[in-house]
This record gives structure tokens, C-alpha cells and sequence, in this order.
């Protein structure tokens, strides 16, 4: 068994991180006003985030292509700011993987703000705290198994993508050839005795990131309670 | 408007129902909310510390408006500079006990004189707590903490709801003492919510009564809470209570004896008090029987002339209780059977004895 090229492993990682990194920036926010709002548009918001659970990936990379075209809007845009497109660029494939990965950072970490709970947050209040000082002294720590889970599965998720990676990123070695597009490759070329060695990795990289979580899980609410 | 008040006068709604409170709350001293479930005592509280939204109005605090739907003024819970000891004990779930005093500490401001967190410790007897996290306390252990947590944050004002439910009644009688002192020391008006008559006629400097929303009475405490217990019309609580000074204490006979306005009475067991001291004593109508002339034969030591001036019957029952007025002017209650009553033919304005067979000291 030859070695794999190794390049496809470590964009696809840095991809990962990019995308978790910039997931954690918008999916807080996101999940903690989720968490407390009562607004009427909550459920439709919700649903929404949702949908790249449902739909194949296909059709969210083709909107997604559609979208960063340098014909569009978006994409006309991207070019004038950066003089790259994001269509089968890497900044293109962390936006997609944004997409793509958001209910696995929201709700994870709205749960865990709901279950947190107002009450919590009443008292933070009683006791002087500010609405920052509360959540970032309160219930963020208060959820962080919410946090470990969210950013963990985030993580393993964008590894794991491939539909969105292709339609948008296509195959370009160091630069959109993630680990799960290579496997394809080496598929598609009967290389499989390199095909074993990557989808090894990934299962079992997947596997050790469940494992740790549901592991994490178990500890620490045996430590709560 | 004086300055030390605390002005309520707002209406707010809730899922259930409406609430409209006008009413000035004294700034010093312990003043107690009592009234029915569901009548409004906790909904009042989180609109005072600003968890809850009135509809209109105003709340002004020592001359600082907290809310005023005119002027638009809403000064958020976390700057009010209220203490609130939750119904249900709630403390920070992720710190221990210690942590959790000093997320108050840390956050204390004013240059306030306030109670230590040491001597807090050692009076609620915290002790043994400070590393176990809030889900490995008892209820009571969570209420101590949580008692001890709002303190530390050196509040302008106080407010407790149910705040010692769920503790024994030595570490009850503790911590009450403990919250009596407060006011005085360090200058801390408290708002104290219970369904305790005990409770409240132990440590109440005033009283308001609420029900459906509405405060009904307000003012000096026993003429409140004995307006209270006689309105009850279950009279499942029925009886007075009866301030008094404590005369001697015999200690060969464990009995203390009280002077109640010029009639002195005997009671046995009032642990912790001492001689010279003011005390509240519930007389609940149960403790008391009725003899129309004055007998010895009797193990009832406790006999108080007195007259007849109400026969108020309990539907359903076998009993009616009866309203005495002693001869120096407090009144009592006795709850006896229809039978008894008819046995003796007692009739209104008749002179009988009030047989005290014990009084509860108020917690």
C-alpha cells in the first residue's frame, strides 16, 4: 500500500478549522437568541438552519455555485474585493462548509443555552452581573459541554463533507481537494489500495470524535448531577 | 413622598392575571408580604427588582425612579442594586458553593458597610458546603447559600421570597434572628414574602397583605395579621397574636411567665428567650378552652377573665369559634365544639374565663 499524498488531509483539516473558527463567531449569537427570544419568526428561523440536515448536499452546492458565480451579485462582488472567485477557490469552500455545517454549531449550543435556563439568568442578574458579564461568566460556562459538543461535531462534520465541497469547490489538488473528493479520485481510478488507506483515516478520526463526545458527555454530566 | 420609601404604583399583566399595586413601602425594618397563593406576592417582588415588566406606571426607589412608563425610564434588574432570594433556592449551577459567594462578592458595589463573607459563613453555617456544587445541596443548604449569596452583594434593598421554607426550625429561628439584625446594622431595608403567619409575626416591622393582585392592608403587623387570621373564612389558622414582655423565667418548672398588657400568662418550653425581652406569641383558637367560672380543678394553669363578643361558626364542622375579650383589652380566641358551646349556653357579652393551654413563641 503506497502513501497517500497527504496535501488533501491537511486542506482538509485547515478547512475544518476555518469554517468551526467562523461557525463559533456567527452560530453563538445565533443559537443564544434563539435560546431566549420569543419572536414569531423563531420557528421559520429554526427551520432554516436546519435544512442542510434534509436537502442533499447537491442541491445546496448548486444554489451555493449559483450564488458564487462571478456572474452574480456575490460572486462579482468577492472578485472586485479579493481579485479571486470564490467559485473552486478555498475562501469559496469555507463559506460552503459554513453553510452547510451551521445547525450542527446552533443547536447544540441552543439547547444547552435553553437549558441553562432563565432562572439562571435572573439571578446573574439579582447578583449585579450585566447581560455580557452573565453570559460570558454565567452561561457560558454553564453550557460548556453545549460548546465541546457543537464545535466538535462542527469539526468532524465539515471533514466528512463532500457534495457541497465538489459542487462548489470542484477538484483542484492543494487548493479545493479535500480528503473526501481524493477518495472519489482514487475511486474513480480503481487506486484502491490508496482509497483504503485515506477512508481509514476518516473512519477512524470520526469514530475517536464520537467517541470523545459521547464519553465527554457521560463525565461530565456525572459531575453535575 | 419621603425619601426613605420605596413608591409602587403600576399595573402590570401576567399569563394568569392582572396585578395593580399603589402602595409606599417603608425603607427601614423587615416588611413582611402575606396573602393567599397565587395572589401576587412573587410577581410583585420581580417587578420591584425589575425580572418583570409592568404594564404603566411608576416605581421609585429612596427618590430614584427604576421605572416610569411616562418618562420612559426602565433601569435594568442588574443595576437596581436589589437582592432577591429566589422561592426555589436558586444558586449558579457550575460553581461550587465558594464560587458562588464570590461571583457576589466580586460584583459588590457602594461603599456600603455590609455583612462579612466569614461571619456569613460561620452564622448560616456554610462551613462544610463551600466546595460541593449547588445539585449536592439540600434545599435548605441551597437556601442558606443563596441567603448568604444575595447579601454579599451588598444590596440597597432586599427582597426574600420564602426564603427559609425549606429549613428546619432551629436553623429557621437562626436564620431569622440573623435577618432581624439586618436592617439595623447596616442600614438594609428587606421585603419578606411568606405564607408563614409564624414567620412573619416573628421578625415583620410592618405588614401588607396582598390578594388577587391588590394589596388589601397594610400597616402596623399584629393589627395586619390578626385583621388576616380573623378574615380567614376556613379559620384553619384561626387565633391572635399577642405582643408581651417576658416577666421571669422559673427554671426549676421550665415555665416562663409573660406579661400580656397587665394579664400574666405561663408557658412552658420558649426556649431562647430572656427576661425583659419583647415577644410576639401566636395564641392559635385550638390552645384555648372556655369555663364559665373560675375553677382551680383544672390542669390549665392560664385563666384570663373575659367576655363573649362574637360566636363565629365553622361551616361544615363540629366546632365554633369563639371571640374573647380579655379584660384588658387584647382579644382571644377559642375553638370549641357546637356541643360545648350549647352545654354551656354561652351567649354574647357573657363573662367566662379564657383557659390558655398554650401559645406558640412566632416561628
Amino acid at each position: 500500500m503506497s502513501l497517500p499524498d497527504l496535501s488533501a488531509f491537511f486542506l482538509t483539516l485547515k478547512l475544518a478549522a476555518s469554517a468551526t473558527f467562523i461557525l463559533l463567531l456567527i452560530g453563538v449569537p445565533i443559537a443564544w437568541w434563539l435560546a431566549n427570544t420569543t419572536s414569531r419568526i423563531k420557528p421559520a428561523l429554526e427551520a432554516l438552519i436546519a435544512m442542510p440536515l434534509v436537502l442533499p448536499p447537491t442541491v445546496l452546492g448548486f444554489y451555493l455555485l449559483v450564488l458564487m458565480n462571478p456572474d452574480s451579485v456575490v460572486g462579482a462582488f468577492w472578485v472586485r474585493m479579493t481579485g479571486d472567485t470564490l467559485t473552486f477557490s478555498f475562501a469559496g469552500l469555507v463559506i460552503a462548509s459554513v453553510v452547510y455545517s451551521l445547525p450542527f454549531m446552533v443547536q447544540p449550543l441552543q439547547s444547552a443555552f435553553e437549558g441553562t435556563g432563565r432562572a439562571v439568568m435572573e439571578l446573574a442578574a439579582s447578583l449585579r452581573a450585566s447581560p455580557l458579564d452573565a453570559f460570558f461568566n454565567v452561561a457560558a460556562p454553564a453550557s460548556f459541554r453545549g460548546f465541546v459538543t457543537a464545535i466538535v461535531l462542527t469539526f468532524a462534520h465539515t471533514i466528512g463533507e463532500f457534495g457541497v465541497v465538489l459542487m462548489v469547490g470542484g477538484n483542484i489538488p492543494g487548493r479545493t481537494r479535500v480528503i473526501s473528493v481524493e477518495i472519489y479520485e482514487h475511486v474513480e481510478s480503481l487506486e484502491y489500495a490508496q482509497a483504503h488507506a485515506l477512508s481509514l483515516i476518516l473512519l477512524v478520526l470520526s469514530f475517536s470524535v464520537l467517541l470523545f463526545v459521547y464519553v465527554f458527555n457521560r463525565r461530565y454530566r456525572l459531575h453535575v448531577d | 413622598m419621603s425619601t426613605e420609601t420605596l413608591h409602587i404604583d403600576i399595573s402590570a399583566r401576567f399569563d394568569a392575571f392582572s396585578m395593580y399595586v399603589r402602595q409606599d413601602v417603608p425603607m427601614q425594618g423587615i416588611t413582611a408580604v402575606i396573602g393567599p397563593s397565587a395572589s401576587g406576592k412573587t410577581s410583585l417582588l420581580r417587578t420591584i427588582s425589575g425580572l418583570e415588566l409592568p404594564q404603566s406606571g411608576r416605581i421609585v426607589f429612596n427618590g430614584e425612579s427604576w421605572f416610569d412608563s411616562v418618562a420612559r425610564i426602565n433601569v435594568p434588574a442588574h443595576r437596581r442594586g436589589v437582592g432577591y432570594v429566589h422561592q426555589d433556592g436558586r444558586l449558579l449551577p457550575h460553581l461550587d458553593v465558594a464560587a458562588n459567594l464570590d461571583f457576589a462578592v466580586k460584583r459588590a458595589t457602594g461603599t456600603a458597610q455590609g455583612i462579612s463573607r466569614e461571619e456569613l459563613i460561620d452564622r448560616l453555617e456554610l462551613g462544610d458546603l463551600l466546595s460541593r456544587r449547588p445539585a449536592r445541596l439540600s434545599g435548605g443548604e441551597r437556601q442558606r447559600v443563596a441567603i448568604a449569596q444575595a447579601l454579599l452583594t451588598r444590596p440597597r434593598l432586599l427582597l426574600m421570597d420564602e426564603p427559609v421554607s425549606a429549613l428546619d426550625q432551629n436553623r429557621k429561628r437562626v436564620v431569622l434572628s440573623l435577618l432581624r439584625q439586618l436592617p439595623e446594622r447596616y442600614g438594609l431595608p428587606i421585603m419578606f414574602v411568606s405564607h408563614s403567619i409564624g414567620e412573619v409575626t416573628r421578625i415583620a416591622d410592618a405588614a401588607m397583605v396582598m390578594g388577587s393582585g391588590k394589596i388589601v392592608d397594610s400597616g402596623d403587623p399584629l393589627e395586619v395579621l390578626n385583621a388576616y387570621m380573623s378574615g380567614d373564612p376556613l379559620g384553619t389558622e384561626r387565633g391572635v397574636i399577642l405582643e408581651g414582655e417576658v416577666r421571669q423565667i422559673d427554671p426549676r418548672l421550665k415555665l416562663a411567665s409573660i406579661n400580656l398588657d397587665g394579664a400574666d400568662i405561663h408557658l412552658p418550653d420558649l426556649d431562647g428567650i430572656t427576661t425583659g425581652e419583647r415577644v410576639r406569641l401566636i395564641v392559635s383558637a385550638r390552645d384555648v378552652a372556655i369555663a364559665t367560672e373560675a375553677t382551680n380543678a383544672t390542669s390549665i394553669q392560664n385563666h384570663l377573665p373575659s367576655r363573649v363578643c362574637d360566636i363565629v361558626d365553622i361551616a361544615e364542622s363540629a366546632f365554633v369559634d369563639i371571640r374573647l375579650s380579655l379584660s384588658n383589652g387584647g382579644d382571644l380566641y377559642a375553638r370549641i365544639t357546637r356541643a360545648s358551646m350549647e352545654g354551656l349556653g354561652l351567649t354574647v357579652g357573657q363573662t367566662v374565663f379564657a383557659m390558655v393551654k398554650s401559645a406558640r413563641l412566632t416561628v
